[in-house]
């Protein structure tokens, strides 16, 4: 087992799971801030599981879901900010 | 040796993060949340993507995840005063409208 697949392991259980108990839970507000860091924790882990399984080609996700992400996120902070007044 | 470095800038880049989310999930407030939000955008990407330069050195893949990891940290701020300012809208520290 690499360093890359150990690391790529931590990351799942150590980031992604808190960031997903984060979007769970609580306000609308801070829901999407788990949202956003399950975004931003889920593009490190394909980064590092493209170089773990030795596959570049796959780096088109990542590259794909933090231009997804960015776009998903300010249409959600938009929607937010005008449906309670 | 470069297997070496390499592997200690992706365990400072996943410890970052794995630290940061933890931190996130023990806070209570979003603009205290914000900041750990910070460390995995500006901070835990950047390493990575100089663990994987070192690993590879410079070639389409390690310029592939410097692009990728260089997006992240760019739109990180983005989203986080995005972020900040609706949470200041929903929390009345601002108008709803401002500014205009």
């Amino acid at each position: 087992m690499t360093p890359w697949l150990i690391a790529a392991g931590v990351l799942m259980v150590g980031g992604l799971v808190p960031a997903m108990a984060l979007a769970y839970r609580g306000p609308a507000e801070h829901r999407l801030l788990g949202m956003e860091l399950a975004g931003a924790t889920a593009v490190i882990l394909l980064v590092v599981l493209c170089q773990a399984l030795d596959q570049p080609g796959y780096l088109i996700v990542p590259l794909v879901l933090v231009l997804l992400s960015f776009a998903g996120t300010l249409v959600f902070t938009r929607l937010l900010g005008t449906r309670d007044e | 040796m470069s297997n070496a470095a390499a592997d200690v800038l992706l365990a400072l880049g996943v410890g970052l993060v794995v630290l940061a989310s933890l931190a996130a999930l023990r806070s209570r407030s979003v603009f205290r949340r914000l900041h750990y939000l910070t460390v995995v955008t500006s901070l835990a990407g950047p390493l990575v993507a100089v663990a994987v330069l070192v690993a590879d050195g410079f070639g389409l893949t390690a310029l592939s995840v410097v692009v990728i990891l260089v997006l992240l940290a760019v739109t990180g701020p983005v989203l986080s005063a995005a972020t900040g300012r609706l949470n200041a809208q929903r929390e009345h520290v601002i108008e709803v409208d401002s500014p205009e």
